[in-house]
């Protein structure tokens, strides 16, 4: 458990700011505060992070940012884990001819770059709201944990406890919820942080190109389009919402793995 | 040019900022040549001291500074990891316990050998594989030119074990240290390797270090004996004496038991008149799988034709090599394995395994214990929920009535009510293995099928559990069948006893009969491989169990290991029948027409 809590006190941290940001914000994050005097301004003790071309500050906006892109990342995770389980213990359970259809679906699936597929999404149906954004990018993101989840309870199915409650006449539902899934989550922790860690630049990637969260919306990915054209001029607006992305990221695999070694201790 | 292992002071701890020892100030000599035994229970350090000698401790346990490991002069302490590289396998070998998990399954055996020749620079190419072959040979591996080729998974179990002895003593090491190496085994195959180990250790004169936790085996095998508790050494002496003074005393412990056991008993081990469980002709076949250009599917006769009824009460033991048809023939009883041919029958209702409301009534009447019955337990839940499903599951009453019910289950099975909420991990193998029982018991059976109840079990976590299924048997009226390999947990417990050769019973009767003067040769090779802890003066009987689609298509399916004297051409001719020996119809049998029942003192 110790080996958990950095990762997981990092990431609460950053649940937390994201909660707690019409509390912690200075300035409102939408309004344009004083677009002749204070556009662009570099960090300074009123503005921490500065203020983008419209005269915002970029600390709310990264503060509101976060509720968009931790809340869209860990809806798409949810959408992505769902869809993965019911397709990895389907095709656990049934074998044979569904096993080898599912399993080739989930192939083929990997085989098309994500950020491709979500583009060609968005580009036909036009700017999504958040929710629904959330939806495309866990139906793009099932399939990793299709593939952990069908090897888990493949091997969970052989095991002689699950043999015995079989042979012990427990009901199918019992039998799921209670002798397979116990075995299971400790596969679905991995697989839900590694989504998590997948999830959250991409929709950044998706707000940079203007296809993601619509302005005037904070996410962490179009703060840094508002740079666009003077990248390296404002370096704050690039700078802190790439850290954002990165520390969250950075955190998620952390604790990916070590939720990973955990498994293979507890194994 | 064998030299003396001496250990000096030998203490293991863990790393932890405050270290425990599992080793405590060891200090003991194999003189050059010498055979010597290292028994204790589980958990009392037995595997780490190989492991410390080799260096070979997994991580976060250590070798205090003090100790020290000399073989001849030089002292394997001092020596840097390269060096010690060079004593691994050539100077000290091991071998494992699980031979499946210590080869590597990706690479043929032969391969493996001449890797072993190589790695140590002592034979290349195709003088390698020239040694590898005689190796192979001389540890007993038929056709070893063709085996070389296969891989581990194609191989028997004895053959596996045989061949991590040929790796083993592939570089002819000074001193050879055997953790556990025939634990995995049954009987017959156990006294075989044994045999094979002492020959080999004679020709090449090397040092044996046998670890084990089962005194008969080491004593029987080694000249002197050390008995580790706790991670201390608590006696060292020549084995005899060892052996005489720990039978003495583990034998006034079960006496009490015992005598128990012996009274219930049936004297003449009838079956009464109408079974619980009766099997009639029955057959189970299963098919080998056909492929692409090969030949058309041979059915394999797991079960064949057996007839054989289980009465109240009664505790029959059925006995056999592994792979014999025992499992299958109790999964079949329980309706858990359809019959190719013949019919079960529970209190007089013939089981249909295509009936499932009768299946599911029946189930309830006849619980199985499995063979690993601690991994039959979900790891996650807590005890208590497990016996709180199962009594659910089988109609109990559910909500505080079932967790009532769970704790008199745990009471019944000599468990503390409070270990309820504990999960199967944080229990004893033994506390495992009795949970398991209470599982059993929820739905109040008639009949509990134990397949090898305490196989897994330490010699000392043994007896109280066959005293608890003794207890279970002679208060409730339970019956038992009690699969085993071992006879002597079959002795302790049953009354009547069948032995099965190739899926066919060969022997059945009056449990003392049957083990104590048995008639049939193959019996006589089970009962003569038991280990007994005094030195051996004869072989045990060769040959192993054939693979299912070797066996002899006709005659005698034992014939070709058969040791009786009386074997002619009608044993290769004619399958035997299983007759009666004795004049009451009901007592002893044997399926062999030339041997005669010793004669009764």
């Amino acid at each position: 458990m110790r080996a958990l809590r950095l990762p997981l006190g990092i990431l609460a941290g950053f649940a937390l700011a994201a909660l707690l940001a019409p509390l912690l914000a200075p300035y409102d994050p939408i309004a344009h505060l004083d677009p002749l005097g204070s556009a662009l301004q570099a960090p300074s003790a009123a503005h921490w992070m500065g203020t983008d071309p419209y005269s915002r500050d970029v600390l709310s906006r990264l503060l509101f940012g976060a509720r968009a892109s931790l809340g869209i990342a860990t809806l798409a995770v949810a959408v992505a884990l769902s869809l993965g389980t019911l397709v990895g213990a389907v095709a656990a359970v049934r074998g044979g001819f569904i096993d080898a259809l599912l399993m080739r679906c989930t192939d083929a699936m990997l085989a098309i770059p994500r950020l491709l597929l979500l583009l060609l999404v968005v580009a036909a149906s036009g700017p999504l709201p958040p929710a629904a954004l959330a939806a495309v990018l866990g139906a793009t993101g099932w399939m990793s944990a299709a593939r952990l989840v069908r090897q888990e309870t493949r091997r969970l199915l052989a095991t002689e406890h699950v043999k015995a409650a079989i042979a012990l006449g427990v009901p199918r539902r019992t039998l799921w919820r209670g002798h397979i899934l116990p075995g299971l989550l400790p596969t679905l922790g991995v697989a839900a942080t590694v989504a998590f860690a997948a999830a959250l630049p991409l929709e950044a990637a998706l707000s940079f190109l203007g296809l993601g969260v619509a302005p005037p919306h904070a996410s962490w990915g179009n703060i840094i389009l508002e740079a666009e054209g003077r990248l390296l001029r404002a370096w704050w607006l690039v700078l802190f919402p790439t850290l954002a992305i990165v520390g969250a990221t950075l955190t998620a695999n952390l604790l990916a793995e070590r939720v990973s070694m955990r498994r293979e201790d507890a194994a | 040019m064998t030299a003396t292992l001496a250990i000096r002071a030998l203490s293991v701890e863990t790393t932890d900022p405050t270290p425990r020892r599992l080793l405590d100030d060891l200090s003991f000599t194999l003189a050059a040549g010498s055979s010597v035994g290292i028994v204790g229970r589980s958990g009392a350090g037995k595997s780490t001291i190989g492991n410390a000698i080799l260096d070979l401790l997994p991580r976060g346990l250590r070798r205090t500074p003090s100790s020290r490991i000399l073989l001849g002069d030089e002292d394997l302490t001092a020596l840097g990891a390269e060096s010690m590289r060079e004593v691994r396998g050539r100077r000290i070998a091991m071998v494992f316990q699980e031979p499946l998990s210590a080869l590597d399954p990706a690479m043929r055996v032969g391969r493996q050998l001449t890797a072993a020749l190589e790695a140590h620079g002592v034979a290349r190419g195709a003088e390698a594989t020239e040694r590898a072959i005689v190796m192979l040979d001389r540890v007993g591996i038929r056709d070893a030119a063709r085996s070389a080729r296969r891989f581990p998974h194609e191989l028997s179990g004895g053959q596996r074990q045989r061949m991590l002895l040929a790796l083993a003593l592939m570089l002819e090491p000074e001193v050879l240290i055997a953790d556990e190496p025939t634990t995995a085994l049954d009987v017959t195959l156990q006294a075989q390797l044994l045999d094979l180990l002492d020959d080999l250790r004679r020709d090449l004169g090397t040092t044996l270090l046998l670890i084990s936790h089962d005194l008969a085996v080491v004593g029987e095998r080694c000249e002197r004996v050390l008995v580790l508790e706790q991670g201390r050494l608590v006696d060292d002496g020549p084995s005899e004496r060892i052996v005489a003074e720990r039978s003495a005393r583990a034998s006034g412990a079960a006496a009490v038991a015992r005598a128990r056991a012996v009274r219930p008993t049936d004297p003449d081990g009838t079956p009464p008149d109408v079974p619980l469980v009766a099997a009639d002709a029955l057959s189970v076949h299963f098919l080998t799988p056909s492929r692409l250009f090969q030949r058309p599917e041979v059915p394999v006769h797991a079960v064949d034709g057996v007839t054989l009824a289980i009465g109240r009460g009664e505790c029959v033991g059925l006995v056999g090599e592994s792979g014999c048809g025992k499992s299958t023939l109790a999964r079949t009883l329980l309706g858990l394995e359809a019959p190719s041919a013949g019919t079960v029958t529970v209190l007089g209702r013939r089981l249909d395994v295509q009936d499932r409301v009768m299946m599911r009534a029946l189930r309830r009447r006849l619980q199985l214990v499995p063979q690993d019955a601690g991994a039959s337990l979900t790891p996650q839940r807590t005890v208590r929920s497990l016996l709180v499903e199962a009594l659910e599951v089988h109609g109990h009453t559910p909500g505080a009535a079932a967790q009532r019910r769970a704790e008199q289950l745990l009471q019944e099975v000599g468990l503390d009510p409070a270990l309820g909420a504990r999960r199967p991990g944080a229990l004893s193998s033994g506390e495992r293995q009795r949970v398991a029982i209470a599982r059993a018991l929820a739905p109040q059976p008639d009949l509990l099928v134990c397949d090898e109840p305490v196989a897994n079990l330490d010699a000392a976590a043994r007896e109280p559990l066959l005293a608890l299924l003794d207890r279970l048997r002679d208060e409730r009226g339970l019956a038992l069948l009690l699969i085993s390999h071992d006879l002597g947990v079959v002795r302790r417990l049953a009354s009547r006893v069948a032995v099965m050769y190739l899926g066919r019973i060969v022997e059945q009767g009056n449990a003392a009969q049957v083990l104590d003067a048995p008639a049939m040769p193959y019996t006589q090779l089970l009962r003569a491989a038991v280990p007994t802890g005094r030195p051996r003066r004869s072989h045990s009987g060769g040959g192993e169990l054939p693979a299912p689609l070797a066996v002899p298509a006709q005659g005698c399916p034992f014939h070709p290991r058969c040791t009786l004297p009386l074997k002619d051409e009608g044993c290769l001719s004619e399958r035997p029948v299983l007759r009666a020996v004795s004049a009451d119809p009901d007592g002893h049998q044997v399926a062999c027409p030339k041997v005669s029942l010793p004669p009764s003192p």
